[in-house]
């Protein structure tokens, strides 16, 4: 090995000191995600009747997803709508909706086997806590309109401060994500 | 009989249908609205088969085809496809199903069409989901697609019938099974299309469907349309736990499936068992289970020193029984059960009471008197030709033997067995059966089956057997000229004439049944109340019974309410906190007949197993392992640890052997029986913890707010909601 091939690996190196990093210094920096990201699970609903209302839930509690799930990690329990005041169109909603983020392996199947399109993968991914229990997602963790996780929504609750992602999408989420946004 | 169906060539026997040919033959046909034990009408059209027979000509001999030796009998097809539910297979027939067939397949996906029209495909949300016979049938046989590009019919959806059938008319497909097994099978004429064409819909006339047998139009809906109210919305097809065992809330012992979920029980449907049920419960065996899941004894219980029940460990209780025990005679503590418990917790009781020395063993409810007349079975009844009835309320004690006896006045005609089951479309069957009242006569009070009794005598059941003896009114000797000229009479003696019968009824009886040659059925006072009585579980000379047991120095009373205590130390072993087990010293939490491996024997003297479905009770336990927790505080060594010991006592007692008992049951007759004096005892089928006390919207909206539940990202909430716990 000659001093010429040293000065050409060198010469790489000097090369890629002037060019801009492809490093993000997460969680400081926010990383970009594709939009087709399959991150936490997001409950979709129809759209309100009038601007700032919210609309029906768009599950119907029809545990297909719960079927669909390699990884079992999906629990539904159905009722039935009260017709006067309803959760959900139709006769039946999901009175109970969890999922076991811990079993999940977020292969998007539950979201293929939706027949209203309610569940959908979302984006956000950041959702390490602390305790087993704490990982069951419920229906309030998950509906369109919450922002962050568990631990991150109980981070902002302590220090008054909003929720803050550690990523940021090019462009609006996709269309199946209705209703969601991304700060 | 020889049949070819696609290619192969069968042997039958006369009378059996084209559709039954092509499942001897190993085919398949899709149909919806022929039933196993139901008329076929051929109402669906969906069970399209290509059929052709040879033709004779004027001397007999076969239209041939071919010549010299080659010649076969020439075959003479239908111009287009036959519903082979209502078409009778004959000699030499030739039948093409959908597996040979371009034609029938092509039919047949059409004909799905047809029914798929108007059918709403709300898949997701119907209970049906998952073991719809249309869903199943619409992915074998249909298309794949929907060519229909209109609006589908609308009708009611979720219109309650009952409050344990709840109808979805635009899920309705037609297949008429619900109004022939209304019209058929019960005798009851309440449903019936309305309307006609794409309207037709099904509804009640008056609305409301009367109780007893309503139920199984659940079962026997091919589509949602007929759906349980009781399990509506509890849980997909696919998520229960079906566990197979028998009924044990009367002395039937039909088959069910128990469907549990997360540890409920939320479902039970009938099972098939042709020797006992065929394909029918009661609404009780249906929808009366709500009491497994509900306000269960999960934990023993024992006093404080404020003299109140409260949960412990079963160490605490069998140390509180020790306590309560001290200083007593094991001889002076009563050993009680209930009726329905299986024959082996009584075998482990039995040899529990030989090793305390107790004298005061009892079960309850029981009848005084033993029948020496000869038993008929459930299929005697559905066949004899002529039935008595005395003294019984069937709608109170053995619900699904009023069906029997109505299926002996229909004709008795049970559709024979191939090796693909139960004859799907029995063609001896017909719409609108004529029926044969004067083959049945009721004796005793008013019941649901006077309407249908050509003999009804009002009189006091104590002493009609003697009074058919010497029979002194025309009515009573109709009914002895009705046992004279039968050829298979059956008696069925009820609790009214078994409860405190005495004296001169066993004499009566058998004089009764010799002279007429009649068999008879007596319905036992609970559902292993007949079994039980093989075991040594009654008073011995100076024991107490159930009803003294206030009178007992200490006792031991399992799944029994006499509403007493013993007036010493007294444990109470129950599923719930009953009015006993409020006034125990210790309660021991039990397990239900569902939740029980085990054997009982029905009234017809047939041994049914039990098997456990996962339903969650806690720390409760069943009456053997409850009797060794027992034995321990006695001091004594328990005779049976499980189920295994259990049956280990009966083989050595009864020489009864019950490791492979068939799914059917078997019937078994004891030897010796035991019996002693009773209380008496009048049968009701429904308590009031089998009732479902539904949650109604403004309970289900005040839980919603109790526990703080909020609609997430509501516009007027903060933007960040404090999460989860710290």
């Amino acid at each position: 090995m000659g001093v010429l091939e040293i000065a050409k690996g060198m010469g790489v190196t000097l090369g890629k000191l002037f060019q801009k990093p492809v490093t993000v210094s997460y969680p400081e920096q926010r990383a970009t995600l594709q939009p087709r990201f399959r991150g936490r699970h997001v409950l979709t609903r129809h759209p309100g009747q009038r601007p700032g209302e919210l609309g029906l839930e768009k599950c119907i509690g029809c545990s297909l997803c719960a079927a669909a799930c390699p990884a079992y990690a999906i629990y539904v329990e159905a009722a039935e709508n009260d017709p006067a005041n309803p959760t959900a169109p139709g006769e039946r909603y999901a009175k109970v909706y969890e999922i076991n983020m811990l079993r999940c392996i977020f292969c998007g199947m539950c979201e293929e086997a939706c027949p209203t399109g309610a569940v959908v993968m979302g984006n956000e991914f950041e959702m390490a806590d602390y305790r087993a229990g704490d990982f069951v997602y419920a229906k309030e963790d998950m509906l369109v309109g919450v922002t962050g996780s568990l631990p991150q929504r109980r981070e902002a609750a302590r220090s008054g401060k909003p929720v803050r992602l550690g990523f940021q999408l090019e462009g609006p989420p996709r269309a199946e994500l209705e209703g969601v946004k991304y700060p | 009989m020889k049949v070819t169906v696609d290619g192969t060539e069968i042997d039958l026997p006369a009378g059996t249908s084209a559709i039954d040919a092509v499942f001897s033959a190993g085919g398949d046909v899709p149909y919806f609205c022929a039933h196993k034990y139901l008329s076929p009408v051929g109402a669906c059209r969906m069970c399209l088969v290509e059929s052709g027979s040879p033709r004779r000509n004027p001397d007999g001999s076969f239209v041939m085809e071919g010549e010299g030796d080659a010649a076969t009998p020439k075959v003479f097809w239908f111009p287009k496809p036959m519903a082979s539910c209502t078409m009778q297979a004959t000699e030499g027939m030739h039948i093409r199903s959908a597996k040979t067939s371009q034609v029938v397949a092509k039919a047949q996906a059409g004909m799905m069409e047809f029914t798929l029209l108007n059918h709403p495909l709300d898949c997701p949300t119907c209970d049906k989901g998952g073991a719809c016979e249309l869903q199943d049938r619409a992915f074998e046989y249909g298309y794949g697609a929907s060519r229909f590009g209109f609006d589908r019919r609308h009708a009611d959806k979720h219109y309650p019938l009952s409050d344990f059938v709840i109808l979805d008319q635009e899920r309705c497909i037609h297949c008429k099974r619900c109004v022939r097994y209304f019209e058929e099978v019960p005798g009851q004429e309440v449903l019936d299309f309305i309307e006609r064409g794409g309207h037709t819909f099904i509804d009640t006339q008056e609305g409301g469907l009367p109780t007893g047998f309503s139920g199984n139009i659940t079962d026997i809906c091919p589509v949602g349309a007929l759906l349980d109210n009781v399990a509506r919305f509890r849980g997909r097809n696919w998520e229960y736990d079906h566990t197979p065992t028998t009924c044990t809330l009367c002395p039937v012992g039909c088959s069910i499936t128990v469907d549990a979920r997360n540890g409920r029980l939320e479902r039970i449907v009938a099972r098939e068992n042709r020797d006992v049920n065929e394909a029918w419960i009661c609404d009780a065996g249906r929808f009366g289970h709500v009491f497994a899941s509900e306000e269960r004894l999960t934990t023993p219980l024992i006093r404080d020193e404020d003299g109140q029940l409260v949960a412990a460990t079963w160490d605490a209780a069998i140390d509180a029984m020790k306590r309560g025990f001290s200083g007593m005679r094991t001889a002076d503590v009563a050993l009680y059960l209930g009726a329905d418990s299986t024959l082996e917790e009584g075998a482990a009781l039995e040899a529990l009471a030989a090793a305390t020395g107790t004298r005061s063993v009892d079960h309850a409810p029981r009848y005084e008197v033993s029948v020496t007349a000869p038993q008929a079975t459930l299929t005697d009844v559905a066949t004899a030709d002529a039935i008595v009835v005395i003294g019984a309320d069937l709608g109170e004690e053995a619900p699904v033997l009023e069906l029997r006896i109505l299926e002996a006045l229909r004709g008795g005609l049970i559709p024979p067995e191939f090796a693909h089951g139960t004859a799907i479309a029995d063609l001896r069957l017909v719409e609108r059966p004529a029926r044969r009242p004067e083959r049945l006569a009721v004796i005793g009070r008013e019941s649901r089956l006077w309407a249908h009794a050509g003999h009804r005598v009002s009189a006091d059941s104590q002493g009609a057997l003697a009074r058919l003896t010497h029979p002194d009114t025309d009515e009573l000797r109709a009914v002895v000229a009705l046992l004279d000229g039968a050829e298979r009479p059956v008696i069925i003696l009820g609790a009214d004439v078994l409860s405190g019968a005495g004296g001169s009824f066993s004499a009566n009886l058998t004089d009764l049944a010799s002279r007429t040659g009649a068999r008879v059925i007596a319905i036992p006072a609970a559902a292993n109340s007949r079994g039980l009585a093989a075991l040594n579980l009654v008073p011995r000379a100076g024991g107490l019974p159930v009803w003294r047991a206030q009178e007992a120095p200490a006792a031991f009373i399992s799944r029994l309410d006499p509403g007493v205590r013993a007036a010493g130390f007294t444990v109470v072993h129950d599923t719930h906190l009953t009015a006993t087990a409020r006034l125990a010293d210790v309660v021991l939490p039990a397990v239900t007949n569902y939740e029980k491996r085990g054997t009982v024997q029905n009234l017809e003297g047939r041994l049914l197993p039990l098997h456990p479905a996962a339903i969650q009770s806690g720390e409760s336990a069943d009456l053997i392992r409850t009797l060794s927790a027992l034995a321990e505080a006695l001091g004594v060594k328990a005779p049976a640890r499980g189920l295994r010991g259990a049956q280990a006592l009966l083989a050595d007692h009864l020489g009864l052997d019950l490791s492979d008992l068939p799914a059917r049951g078997a019937l078994h007759t004891f030897r010796r029986t035991f019996a002693g004096p009773a209380a008496p005892h009048t049968p009701t089928l429904w308590t009031e913890r089998m009732h479902a006390r539904p949650l109604s919207w403004v309970d289900r909206i005040e839980e919603l707010v109790h526990s703080d539940w909020q609609l997430p990202g509501a516009p007027a909430a903060p933007p960040a909601r404090a999460g989860g716990s710290d």
